[in-house]
């Protein structure tokens, strides 16, 4: 699983090697930020800041928060940046800021709505499942159905507790390994597979209509 | 076939990838993050604080020396003035008119000062301090840790 991720709009092989370069790369413009060169966060920021905000927005659900809690994280880097030792990624302990600063908005508001893109219906019309769920519906109601899944996927993630959509956001969605999941949480990558199979159990309770 | 039409959970949430911010956003999202860091580093580094930090980073200042040139500064006009040093420190002290004890013999510069001893009740263990010193030499701090009420008065 998760042969690629993203970086920004590149796709990166998550071979040990293509790792250990993306590591060093980002190690080096860590040490150019301690410098005090902005135009180094600047980068980091352009890389991280796409992945980072789908992260963010699929365990909130609502656009302008994931926005502001990116920004924090990204800020709560900046500030601490001496304080990063290089004992993991920057990309793990930046995906740790903003997890933690997420489930932490969690705790606290109560009231939440879901806000979505616009343009992902548009995305979403296009898509091979799409196709198949229309496929199989037979009445040709395109539109219709990519409304109605749209609501139903961001239901569904949001069901779940805090800790299993933390793992099901991150693997399935952000294409992480057990691994780094298990670093950015501070569990065990067991603890992390255990959650996501029980994670995907409920989901496919809640969307066994679309689901095969 | 069948495998085609197949659709797995995983396979739905990959579609939520597809929920991305519009490049505008991401424009509008550069432009607020600079300006909230720039907010919290200024925040973070007041100009008193950096102000303080270099004086005291370059040792230009302690706090016990600026103290006693300030108030050698001060005492030296109303010295060189002749316009009240002394209505200054008998005014201050008006309440309490030492006498003046025997001064020991110091070479002279300039005008001195002389700390009598006052009565209070302490214990007659204590040691009491005679202290003769210069308006030149005056400081505050020296004094600091020191129990016993000092009162200053002028001799000319």
């Amino acid at each position: 699983m998760a042969d690629t991720v993203s970086v920004g709009k590149t796709n990166v092989s998550t071979s040990a090697d293509s790792l250990r370069s993306v590591a060093d790369v980002d190690a080096d413009l860590v040490e150019r930020v301690k410098a005090g060169e902005m135009a180094a966060f600047d980068e980091l920021t352009a890389k991280y800041r796409d992945r980072l905000f789908g992260v963010v927005y699929n365990m909130l659900s609502n656009k302008e928060d994931a926005m502001d809690i990116v920004q924090e994280s990204f800020i709560k880097a900046f500030t601490s940046i001496k304080s990063f030792r290089g004992n993991s990624a920057f990309y793990t302990w930046l995906y740790r800021i903003a997890v933690n600063r997420s489930i932490t908005f969690l705790k606290r508001s109560r009231m939440r709505r879901f806000f979505s893109f616009e343009n992902m219906e548009e995305e979403l019309g296009s898509s091979e499942i799409v196709d198949k769920l229309v496929e199989r519906q037979g009445n040709g109601r395109r539109a219709a159905l990519v409304s109605e899944l749209r609501d139903k996927l961001n239901e569904a993630v949001q069901s779940l507790s805090v800790n299993h959509r933390t793992v099901v956001v991150l693997y399935e969605i952000d294409g992480m390994s057990h691994a780094e999941i298990a670093e950015i949480t501070k569990t065990s990558e067991a603890t992390v597979r255990t959650r996501l199979h029980y994670a995907k159990q409920q989901l496919r309770a809640i969307l066994k209509d679309y689901v095969s | 076939m069948k495998d085609d039409k197949k659709i797995e959970i995983e396979d739905l949430l990959k579609l939520k990838r597809l929920e991305r911010p519009a490049e505008s956003e991401w424009r509008e999202f550069d432009a607020r993050l600079k300006q909230r860091m720039l907010m919290r580093v200024q925040k973070k580094d007041p100009v008193w604080r950096r102000a303080s930090d270099f004086a005291l980073s370059k040792k230009i200042l302690t706090s016990g020396a600026l103290a006693s040139s300030v108030f050698a500064a001060v005492a030296l006009i109303f010295v060189v003035s002749g316009t009240g040093g002394e209505n200054l420190v008998s005014d201050d002290f008006a309440a309490v008119r030492p006498k003046l004890s025997n001064r020991a013999e110091l070479p002279s510069v300039g005008e001195t000062f002389v700390a009598s001893e006052i009565p209070i009740p302490v214990n007659k263990d204590e040691t009491h301090m005679e202290i003769t010193m210069s308006v030149s030499e005056a400081s505050v701090s020296q004094f600091a840790s020191s129990n016993i009420p000092l009162f200053v008065h002028s001799s000319f």
